[in-house]
């Protein structure tokens, strides 16, 4: 960096409240012509985005991408393999493209620690990779003590499948293995959560096998919110494509979950209690769990961060992006991820000339399945708001009640596919 | 032989970098990468909608149409409308600058 170029990274980086920044810290800038370095924790889809485009924008970056699996389990479409329409080895992604075409580094290993004070980030193996910056996209954690007797122990008898992985599969056999007119019950979290629609695209698209195989089985969504998204549409298909199969149990109805018996498959609420054949829950969530450890978090479990580059509030050389960040009023998803790695890949690319960032534009768009031929979507387009010092949305929208689903079940296949090729290469 | 997206990006990203003089490119290219989640650069039938590589008075007036509700195609009038014309013209120009196609 050029003492110019450093002095105004140096500068921006001050500009964002850095706090934890010491003069000593700033000493121990590096020396003109060194590589920028960056490492990206987490291979999901904010990770994998931040990686490539860190790369394409500036080719000259050290870029190290740090991921815990071989293989990333797709969490955006395994509602379809647990309606039947897809094998589950449809769900993965592999690093191959990013490794073969990108330049970038791929280390498959855990993150112990990030050591912050020294800018390292600790490996399970021992291994220590400095940095000049961090971006960090681990994905959710579960709240293992929100609901009484669902804590991670119980997680392995009654599946949330809300992780990628096998979850996912055992679900699926799980219906598949359901007496005839059987209930299965989804338990829904409260906000905010990864994937809004997700509990309701899950429950259609159970419905959908149901109906062919199981067509006297019922499905009940237990849910502590009063309102979900994209609530009307859903509640249309749910009349067209199946009527009389889903009953959705808003809080309002039967008060808060008391607490969840894995053993007898009960959900007990403040009024009332529901035995289910097939159990789901989907427990409360916060960032993951590396965030947290790193004191990345505030109370509310999310990570409190600048959306004009998604840089951490507590740390100037950490941006978090995806599920893990708090970005309201984004929702929480794969394509907010992937919008939100692209800008902080262009906040490092500038940071490393000594550039500023221009302001950003992010978009999400999201697609729910109600049948293979029947899709519903929601749109939000983000700016950066210098009054709000956050994010407002320019506009937002669902698909019209008059609109051609299938028109946007096409729509919605043709974006599974571009979008794992912008995200993984 | 078909271009693939890795040759495109790259030459979208050092085209702006000449043209960052201009000053609202730069927020267009960010609004351009945001639109890559769902529209591919290889212009090649079956390669999505071909919105990134027509001709830039075309995008403006697609877009135009889209943002006005007078085209209708559900999913593009809600994106279409977070962007203001201005906003819109500076992608089309940004993206017939950075070589994806016409002018
Ligand atoms: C059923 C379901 C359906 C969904 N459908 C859609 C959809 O249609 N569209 C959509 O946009 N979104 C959808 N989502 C949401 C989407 O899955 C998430 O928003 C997205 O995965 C977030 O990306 P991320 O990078 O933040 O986290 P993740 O994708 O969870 O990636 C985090 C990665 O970090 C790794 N990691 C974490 N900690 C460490 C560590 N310490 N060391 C090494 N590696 C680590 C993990 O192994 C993981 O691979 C859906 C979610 C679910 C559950």
């Amino acid at each position: 960096m050029s003492g110019m170029d450093r002095r105004r990274f140096l500068l921006h980086a001050a500009a964002l409240g850095a706090t934890t920044l010491s003069p000593g810290s700033l000493a121990a800038a590096k020396p003109a012509g060194a590589p920028f370095r960056v490492v990206v924790i987490g291979g999901g889809y904010g990770g994998a985005t931040a990686a490539r485009y860190l790369k394409l924008i500036k080719p000259d970056l050290d870029v190290t991408l740090v991921e815990r699996t071989q293989r990333y389990v797709s969490c955006p479409g395994s509602n379809e393999v647990i309606g039947g329409l897809h094998p589950a080895s449809w769900l993965e992604r592999r690093y191959e493209n990013l490794r073969r075409n990108s330049g970038i580094r791929i280390v498959c290993d855990e993150v112990k620690e990030l050591e912050r004070s020294r800018r390292q980030v600790i490996l399970d193996t021992g291994t220590r990779l400095p940095y000049d910056r961090v971006v960090l996209s681990p994905g959710v954690a579960f709240r293992w003590d929100a609901w009484a007797g669902y804590d991670e122990a119980a997680s392995r008898r009654i599946p949330h499948a809300w992780q990628g992985g096998p979850q996912t599969l055992e679900l699926r056999e799980e219906l598949a293995a359901m007496r005839r007119g059987g209930v299965m019950v989804i338990v829904a979290p409260p906000n905010p959560y990864r994937c809004p629609p997700g509990p309701y695209e899950r429950a259609s698209l159970a419905a959908y096998y149901l109906k062919q195989r199981n067509p006297r089985a019922k499905i009940l969504i237990i849910d502590p919110k009063t309102q979900f998204s994209k609530q009307a549409l859903f509640l249309k298909g749910w009349e067209d494509l199946y009527p009389g199969m889903i009953e959705w149990v808003p809080m309002s109805a039967e008060g808060a979950i008391d607490r969840i018996d894995v053993t007898r498959r009960t959900v007990h609420l403040d009024f009332g209690q529901h035995v289910a054949d097939v159990l789901n829950v989907i427990p409360p969530q916060k960032a993951g769990t590396l965030a947290e450890r790193s004191g990345l978090t505030d109370e509310s479990g999310w990570c409190p961060i600048d959306a004009r580059h998604f840089l951490s509030s507590r740390d100037p050389f950490i941006h978090v992006i995806g599920d893990a960040c708090s970005a309201p009023p984004m929702p929480k998803s794969a394509f907010a991820a992937n919008t939100q790695a692209k800008v902080a890949a262009a906040a490092i690319a500038d940071a490393a000339e000594g550039r500023d960032a221009g302001t950003p534009t992010l978009i999400n768009h999201c697609y729910s399945f109600l049948a293979p031929d029947y899709a519903i979507s929601v749109t939000g387009v983000y700016r950066y708001s210098e009054s709000e010092h956050g994010l407002t949305a320019t506009a937002t929208g669902e698909t019209p009640m008059d609109a051609d689903r299938r028109l946007e079940a096409r729509s919605a296949r043709a974006w599974q596919r571009h979008f794992a090729r912008d995200a993984f290469g | 032989m078909e271009r693939s997206l890795w040759q495109v990006i790259p030459l979208l990203v050092t085209t702006t970098l000449s043209a960052a003089a201009e000053k609202e490119l730069p927020r267009a290219e960010i609004s351009v990468r945001a639109c890559l989640a769902c529209h591919l650069l290889t212009g090649k039938p079956g390669d999505g909608p071909p919105a990134l590589t027509m001709p830039e008075s075309r995008f403006v007036a697609a877009m135009g149409a889209f943002r006005s509700g007078q085209r209708r195609g559900s999913v593009m009038n809600r994106i279409a409308a977070g962007f203001t014309e201005e906003e819109i013209r500076d992608m089309a120009r940004f993206l017939a600058h950075s070589g994806t196609r016409g002018k």
